[in-house]
């Protein structure tokens, strides 16, 4: 990763004074006739700042996902606004990341040609990141995987390329909806320290959605919790462990406490 | 594999089975030959005329590729701009499905009309029942790439074009091998058809001369013959299908 890049990008970020993404009132109803409006969310705010990792968390179908949307500029709020640096978002947003359960990778290309598709879509250069794919995988763990195919990977590593290709084109921000819901306990754990370790080498600011406590606890900074539908931010939850964290601390009484507590504040 | 072989090998045993019980069945009931002809005299008849089979065979079997070529270049195009444009596809596709419930032999009168008696009436009819199978499939793979992957691409700055560049086109190669084998068979009922209707050779007009002759065992070897082509078809372009595209068929646990 190019470090001093990104370490200037946060300090033009912090004279700027304004968080990456601000949500002030926003809500989102879906449908075209008035009654047959579903609102999803509800007078929504938040914050979030440059370099951050927080996570969405909140029972099924509390309109989490349309929270990435309206990230993306995939969707518009019916009310209020959705800030980038300080101004609207008025259309689809570029340079932006994301992972999802579902890997998509593309079975007709090898990991190293999934990898550089942001790449090619932007346009760029494809031998400049030669040394960032090599970095990427290597941390993930799957160095020496370039030319291997989609179908030889297992769900976990499939999930390892996503990652690096969310990440590849170094984006300003990497959108996670629900990435690790398919993969069994142990590969979840294995890449709650994979993405923690992304974090912290690339600083882009990660936005999780997930149904797992332990995981956003894990890896977040900070925790919103949503409400059912309509969706509204009951709770947030800032978590105060250093990093980097390591999974013995999982079941430390301050983790578990976090996880009690944001346990407590989901309505079921 | 050697299953494979096994099977290959007891369904060549069932077949002649069937063909010796023909044989016993015709000798026994002594059914005239221009009514059903024991396989024996098929065979005969077959070889008796071998040369001009063969001749009328290639005929058939290059009308059909020249049918299948231009029906599938054409279908691809049509499937592109149907699965990429909104507005093209509200236009057209309606209009093609509609097209597709014609029987296709029913043009053939009016080709013959436009270009005479010969070989292009039968490869234009072989071109229209060709073509359907290739457009849908491609509308479908185009039209199937995954919300997700779409919105994904979308919100990392990609153009529609690119998307389809990426993605669409590739991801539909698959889709667009396998209405071959389908598009073959349309391609080789269309070249048959117009060569009983309209064509001075091909399989379809020896079998039409051979039946007003009341040559059955001739008939009969030239419809062994289009069956044997028929199978011939499916395997080449079944094989095809897999070899074309190995991705779409390779899973970890295959």
């Amino acid at each position: 990763m190019n470090e001093n890049n990104h370490q200037s990008l946060q300090e033009h970020n912090d004279d700027e004074n304004s968080p990456l993404f601000e949500a002030r009132d926003v809500s989102v109803k879906y449908g075209t006739s008035e009654e047959h409006k579903v609102e999803a969310l509800n007078a929504v705010n938040w914050k979030i700042t440059k370099g951050e990792f927080v996570s969405f968390i909140g029972p099924s179908g509390c309109g989490k996902t349309t929270m990435l949307k309206l990230i993306s500029g995939l969707i518009f709020p019916s009310s209020g606004v959705i800030l980038h640096k300080g101004k609207p978002i008025l259309g689809i947003s570029s340079g932006i990341g994301m992972a999802f359960q579902d890997t998509l990778l593309l079975p007709w290309r090898n990991v190293l040609d999934n990898v550089l598709l942001p790449i090619e879509i932007l346009r760029r250069p494809r031998e400049e990141y030669r040394q960032t794919v090599e970095d990427l995988l290597s941390t993930v763990g799957l160095k020496g995987f370039e030319n291997k195919n989609i179908w030889e990977l297992s769900g976990g590593m499939r999930q390892r390329v996503s990652l690096c290709r969310a990440l590849i084109a170094s984006p300003e921000v990497v959108l996670l909806d629900e990435p690790f819901a398919a993969l069994d306990a142990f590969t979840r754990e294995d890449l709650w320290l994979v993405l923690q370790e992304l974090h912290t080498r690339t600083a882009c600011t990660m936005i999780l959605i997930t149904h797992q406590l332990n995981e956003a606890v894990f890896l977040s900074d900070r925790i919103f919790v949503v409400s059912k539908r309509p969706g509204r931010i009951t709770y947030t939850q800032q978590v105060n462990l250093s990093r980097p964290r390591v999974l013995n601390e999982a079941f430390s009484r301050t983790f578990l406490n976090d996880v009690e507590s944001l346990r407590n504040r989901i309505e079921r | 594999m050697s299953l494979l072989k096994n099977q290959f090998v007891e369904g060549l045993l069932a077949i002649f089975a069937l063909l010796c019980l023909w044989e016993i069945g015709v000798r026994i009931t002594g059914v005239p030959s221009f009514i059903l002809p024991a396989p024996s005299a098929v065979f005969e008849a077959a070889a008796a005329n071998a040369t001009v089979l063969l001749n009328h065979s290639l005929i058939t079997l290059f009308g059909t590729l020249v049918s299948l070529s231009a029906g599938a270049a054409l279908g691809l195009a049509i499937g592109l701009s149907v699965g990429y444009s909104r507005a093209l596809s509200q236009l057209l596709y309606p209009l093609l499905g509609g097209f597709h419930a014609l029987p296709m032999s029913a043009f053939i009168p009016i080709f013959v009309v436009w270009f005479g008696v010969g070989v292009i009436p039968k490869i234009l009819a072989g071109l229209l029942i060709a073509l359907f199978p290739v457009v849908v499939n491609v509308v479908t793979g185009l039209r199937t790439i995954e919300t997700d992957l779409w919105e994904m691409l979308k919100a990392l700055g990609a153009s529609k074009a690119q998307i389809f560049q990426k993605v669409g086109i590739p991801r539909t190669l698959p889709y667009f091998f396998a209405s071959l084998k389908v598009a073959a068979a349309g391609a080789f009922i269309g070249n048959v058809v117009g060569e009983m209707i309209a064509a001075g050779s091909g399989l379809g007009y020896v079998l039409v001369l051979a039946t007003t002759g009341l040559e059955m065992e001739l008939a009969f070897a030239s419809l062994t013959i289009l069956l044997l082509l028929g199978v011939l078809l499916f395997t080449i372009f079944d094989s095809l299908e897999k070899r074309l595209a190995p991705w779409a068929y390779r899973r970890l646990d295959a």
